[in-house]
């Protein structure tokens, strides 16, 4: 059937309405139900009146008042569950089918989102329509049901009553403009609140300088100012509902005093009243929940909106991706404008290729533009970033991200974190497999999540490897140490070794070197053992730095 | 007690919100005379139709009751809107001010926790955020509907003692019984909640590691992750729809059950007039909403006051602690020269420790204009008493003077306004400086009202430190702290100290490698820094140390040494061992150095 996402609003709700059909006409048929017990309700209160003042008490019959309650209770149940559950499996359905576009597509294509926004679809937005899908859906049945039972009963007994009801329709369409405008002070309320709360965790994380430097009377006026806007919002956006909600039992109050006089022109018995005031009431839920229909409606559709902007930014090829795959089709070489000059690289398959060059170079860049060029040609890649992200979940997990542990790698995962010493984590293997790193690896420190890493890459099956800058956080015995020890493994045998480093100790130990500059681009490449020992530009890089 | 509340009272209204005050208990008064004057009305408009006089003026009358109440009630929920606004503005003003104000101070052997980030957040937005809701829920209105009923059913009983007393009585039965049935769905809309938190961090958390990893084999491990954590969602949220379903459903089935009560009532009732019947019959429809929504606004005014708790504990536990006062800051002083004085500083010992480390008799001084050096291995000692300097740990025993050609500012670590004087003339430059996402000037200054003279410093600054005209960055523009070097980072701090010409100017140099230029940029703005200012610089480069007038040599806590680079590196063997742990780590150089002795010696 395709993706859910793909679709428009109208098509979702159609599927949804075929998939679960059998639902959706349960909890219709709950709801008729549930309105053809309470319609009964006005007539036996006007009933009841009559008998009470005929002085006719026994006629009572109690057993069909508990009896309708009952009803009430089974019958309003039932269509108020079953129409959540499918908008709940539907929000999931979404939800997952997001999260894995988003997964599977290059993060060059949504790259002005960050993290936050994405984390606002996946959670917020999806609610929105969940709400929508449960929400709104129940009660537009509910009102159409109530409606279609309500009308003809009241019409029977006397059509111009009907008339009456103009006060509540009234009241309930100014409702409806007066919260579906107060809702964009509303969105502004909740942009701002995000200013907010980034500049309490800016105070937070910049509080020793705001101390040492004195400033703490800038911050709290910058704060009262943040503030001060955010509930300005507030207030206006509050005003809506202030007006509207009291409106309502208005438009109730009118509608019965209409009602009365009809009664009392059209002289249709004093019990009518106590009839009449009960159809008022039958109609005060029904329509109460409507008029918050608005609201869910625009907040529905900005969200939907927003959803599917994202879902086409995400099936867009990105202008990065077009030009790696211009620049690169059918090349041995990898091309890369770097610097407004295009740069051609020959990476070595069977060897260690180090990029260097200073910060701001580009030298991440590269990495990522050659990862895209290989994926894009479906080759089987690992990458480990400057400052990688460890998922909080195990070491384990991490390592095998999603796919079943086999003995012959744990046993390789076992060796490797001996040799990058990432022993002391725990008392033996086993705990620290177990051990739960934490939201971006906050229980281990960025040295251990980055050799984390560097194990998830030794052992996957890919035929490149790329690491940005593998070895900052080990000393230079160590990378030594580690270099030795992964070539007797073989492990990095018949791979393709790329990495980035500023170091001379990680160029020494590479095979082939790529210099590139800022402004200037690739300056020079070539075997390492011949760069070194002529006055080259990499030489004089190194030099450089040191004086 | 009294002054608790008077206290409490003052956090979050003030005297300038008596007003308002006043205007909600009167909105609530009217509202309770207009439910008074209702069951009376609805009374004679029933009898009326019998007897058929006044019927008109009769509906005349409830028409005024019902804008009445209609226009009451904007007046109280504007008023109180306006109330619940000054209110969180008053008491997030306050916590953020005593936050930020608390003195975070680690004293010899004395654990000092500080606030995770988690508990700032929830306290000056969520708990805040609680309090709001009041207002978008309506559950203010509450109120309103509680006392107009109430009179609703005063007024009936007025009418018919009998009917009336047995009509309060059974729906304060129903009340209580809807209450105590909403405190058992409690127990599962915490679950929900909770499972929604957890679902909520296993999105943030896959969102954050998304990118990386497409570049990695990664067997849509996000997809599944968050998939799992929807399901165990799912199962609690729909077990809890479930239970408000039939909460609400029982609500709504109060209509026959009342009828039948009335019933009941009526058989035991001598002679009934047809107006109480009508009367009561409205009365019953017009409190069922009410009594329908009173456990879920309860249940939120509860959140509230569950916020306003804990945001009174937060306030109570900040007050404990030493607080510095928000004040323009002291006059400059005429700097002369600083003493430091430190007997002993140790760290608390924790459980698993036998002794813990500690600091001892750490006597130095240093003039302005001088540049004084810190050396000595990781765990010698130096970045604690670099803590000491900046006040962030007190020892038991110790002081710094601040000399000036006439007086002296001495603090001994006890008394809090010579720690203001004190800290009035320190400036701290580290890795741990905080830039602010805020234009340059603002990291700058530190101050919003300062851009003009940034702008004039900056034009001088760019003379001195070529760097920052090849950076291109100017004092108007907004800084991305992400997008900074480390080195960056450093110098924008640096630039800092600079401008704000404090008398002592602490430096933690960064022990990574920089580019040259950056490195060059640095030690030039040392050398501007160091005209107007005594520098103290916990080194980490040779390069320093050459230029530095004293160094001091820490070791195991203690000062071993001190003296000129010369001189050390002649004399002192630990001195000697720094330096060459330096060069280790600067390996490469020496390699080079090796390799190309002649071509690279000056």
């Amino acid at each position: 059937m395709g993706d859910r996402l793909d679709q428009s609003l109208g098509r979702l709700v159609l599927r949804q309405f075929k998939e679960f059909w059998w639902v959706y006409l349960l909890a219709l048929t709950a709801m008729f139900f549930t309105h053809f017990f309470q319609v009964e309700l006005p007539f036996i209160a006007k009933e009841l009146g009559e008998l009470v003042l005929g002085g006719q008490m026994e006629k009572i019959s109690y057993g069909t008042y508990f009896l309708i309650a009952l009803g009430i209770i089974f019958f309003r149940t039932s269509s108020r569950a079953l129409f959540f559950w499918p908008a709940r499996v539907l929000q999931g359905k979404l939800q997952e089918e997001l999260m894995g576009k988003i997964e599977q597509s290059s993060p060059w294509r949504y790259r002005s989102y960050s993290s936050g926004q994405i984390y606002q679809l996946l959670v917020n937005d999806l609610m929105n329509m969940r709400a929508f899908i449960g929400f709104a859906l129940l009660q537009v049945g509910n009102i159409v049901i109530a409606v279609s039972i309500l009308v003809p009963r009241l019409a029977d007994f006397n059509s111009k009553l009907l008339l009456a009801f103009t006060p509540i329709i009234v009241c309930m369409g100014i409702f409806f403009l007066l919260t579906s405008y107060s809702q964009k002070f509303y969105k502004r309320m909740v942009d701002i609140q995000g200013d907010v709360q980034n500049f309490i965790i800016e105070t937070y994380e910049g509080k020793k300088s705001i101390k040492n430097f004195q400033a703490e009377d800038s911050f709290i006026q910058l704060f009262e100012g943040e503030c001060r806007k955010e509930l300005g919002f507030f207030f206006k956006g509050a005003m809506g509902p202030v007006f509207s909600i009291p409106l309502m039992r208005l438009g109730i109050g009118l509608t019965f005093l209409w009602g009365a006089y009809i009664i009392y022109s059209e002289k249709l018995g004093s019990t009518s009243l106590i009839l009449f005031s009960g159809f008022v009431f039958l109609f005060q839920g029904p329509l109460m929940f409507t008029s918050w229909i608005g609201v869910v409606f625009s907040r529905t559709f900005g969200s939907w909106q927003r959803i599917k902007k994202m879902v086409k930014t995400l099936q867009t090829e990105s202008l990065e991706e077009k030009n790696i795959h211009r620049l690169n089709e059918g090349q041995k070489h990898f091309n890369m404008v770097l610097w407004e000059k295009k740069s051609s690289f020959l990476f070595h398959p069977q060897g260690l290729n180090v990029i260097s060059g200073e910060t701001g170079a580009g030298k991440s860049t590269l990495l990522l533009h050659y990862a895209t060029r290989l994926k894009s040609e479906g080759r089987n890649i690992s990458y480990v970033a400057q400052q990688p992200y460890l998922y909080s979940d195990t070491v384990s997990s991490n390592i095998f991200l999603g796919r079943e542990p086999d003995p012959k790698k744990v046993k390789t995962v076992h060796f490797l974190l001996d040799l990058f010493q990432l022993g002391i984590l725990g008392k033996n293997f086993s705990s620290i497999m177990a051990m739960e790193v934490g939201e971006n690896g906050k229980r281990v420190s960025g040295g251990q999540a980055k050799r984390i890493c560097l194990i998830r890459s030794l052992i996957s099956e890919s035929d490149t490897v790329i690491w940005d800058d593998p070895f900052s956080s080990v000393d230079l015995i160590s990378e030594k140490e580690i270099m030795t020890a992964l070539q007797k493994s073989k492990l990095l045998a018949h791979k393709t070794i790329l990495l980035t480093s500023h170091r001379l100790s990680t160029v020494k130990l590479s095979d082939y070197i790529f210099h590139i500059a800022k402004d200037d681009g690739l300056v020079e490449s070539g075997p390492v053992k011949e760069i070194l020992k002529k006055k080259t530009k990499v030489y004089e890089y190194f030099k450089e730095q040191m004086v | 007690m009294s002054t608790l509340k008077s206290k409490w009272f003052d956090i979050f209204f003030g005297k300038k919100s008596i007003p308002l005050l006043i205007v909600i208990f009167t909105c609530l008064g009217v509202s309770a005379y207009l439910g008074y004057l209702l069951p009376q009305k609805i009374a004679d408009l029933f009898e009326s139709y019998e007897t058929e006089k006044n019927f008109l003026a009769i509906i005349q009358f409830l028409l005024m009751i019902y804008v009445a109440e209609y226009l009451n009630r904007i007046l109280y929920n504007v008023t109180t809107t306006r109330l619940v606004q000054k209110a969180i503005l008053r008491i997030r003003l306050y916590c953020y001010h005593q936050w930020l104000l608390r003195y975070e101070t680690q004293r010899s052997k004395k654990e000092q926790k500080e606030f995770p980030l988690g508990e700032v957040l929830s306290r000056l937005m969520n708990d805040t955020e609680a309090i709001r809701e009041l207002i978008t829920s309506g559950s203010f209105g509450i109120f309103v509907d509680i006392l107009f009923i109430s009179s609703c059913l005063y007024s009936f009983i007025r009418i018919d003692r009998w009917s009336g007393t047995l009509l309060t009585v059974i729906e304060s039965i129903f009340v209580v019984l809807l209450i105590f049935g909403s405190r058992a769905m409690a127990k599962t809309f915490l679950k929900v909640r909770k499972e929604i938190g957890f679902l909520s961090q296993t999105v943030a958390d896959v969102t954050k590691g998304v990118r990386e990893n497409y570049y990695n084999e990664n067997a849509d491990f996000a997809q599944k992750k968050v998939k799992n954590r929807f399901q165990k969602f799912l199962r609690e949220q729909l077990k809890a729809n479930l239970i408000e379903a039939s909460y609400y459903s029982v609500a709504e089935s109060l209509y026959p059950i009342f009828l039948a009560m009335v019933g009941i009532i009526f058989s035991y009732s001598p002679l009934v007039a047809g107006g109480v019947v009508a009367s009561i019959i409205d009365l019953i429809q017009r409190s069922i909403d009410p009594i329908r929504d009173i456990t879920g606004k309860m249940s939120n005014i509860q959140r509230a006051g569950a916020g306003i708790r804990r945001m009174n504990e937060f306030i109570e536990s900040l007050k404990r602690e030493v607080l510095i006062e928000v004040r323009a800051r002291g006059e400059d002083i005429a700097f002369h020269s600083l003493e430091v004085c430190v007997h002993e500083f140790s760290y608390p010992l924790r459980d698993d420790e036998e002794g813990s480390f500690s600091l001892k008799d750490i006597h130095f001084k240093g003039k302005k204009g001088e540049l004084l050096g810190i050396v000595g291995l990781s765990g010698s000692g130096k970045s604690t008493l670099l803590k000491i300097l900046t006040c962030d740990l007190f020892p038991e025993k110790g002081e710094l003077t601040l000399h000036t050609e006439t007086q002296k500012i001495r603090f001994d670590f006890k008394d809090i306004t010579a720690l203001q004087n004190y800290r009035d003339q320190i400036s701290l430059v580290s890795q741990d400086s905080h830039i602010f996402t805020a234009s340059l000037s603002f990291n700058i200054a530190m101050d919003l009202e300062r851009d003009k003279e940034v702008e004039t410093f900056w034009e001088t600054a760019k003379e001195k430190l070529p760097y920052l005209g090849i950076w291109g960055i100017c004092p108007q523009d907004q800084i991305d702290p992400k997008e900074l070097s480390m080195g960056q980072k450093q110098l924008v701090s640096a630039l800092r100290a600079c401008f704000l010409k404090r008398p002592v100017v602490l430096f933690d140099e960064i022990s990574s490698g920089l580019d040259s230029s950056l490195e060059m940029a640095l030690r030039q703005l040392v050398l501007l820094v160091q005209k107007q200012a005594l520098t103290i610089i916990v080194a980490h480069r040779i390069e320093t140390l050459i230029f530095a007038q004293k160094i001091l040599v820490m070791d195991g806590g203690k000062l071993v040494a001190s003296g000129e680079h010369a001189d050390l590196i002649l004399k002192n063997d630990r001195y000697r061992e720094f330096v060459a742990h330096l060069r280790h780590s600067h390996e490469e150089t020496f390699d080079l150095l090796l390799q190309n002795e002649d071509q690279l010696l000056p």
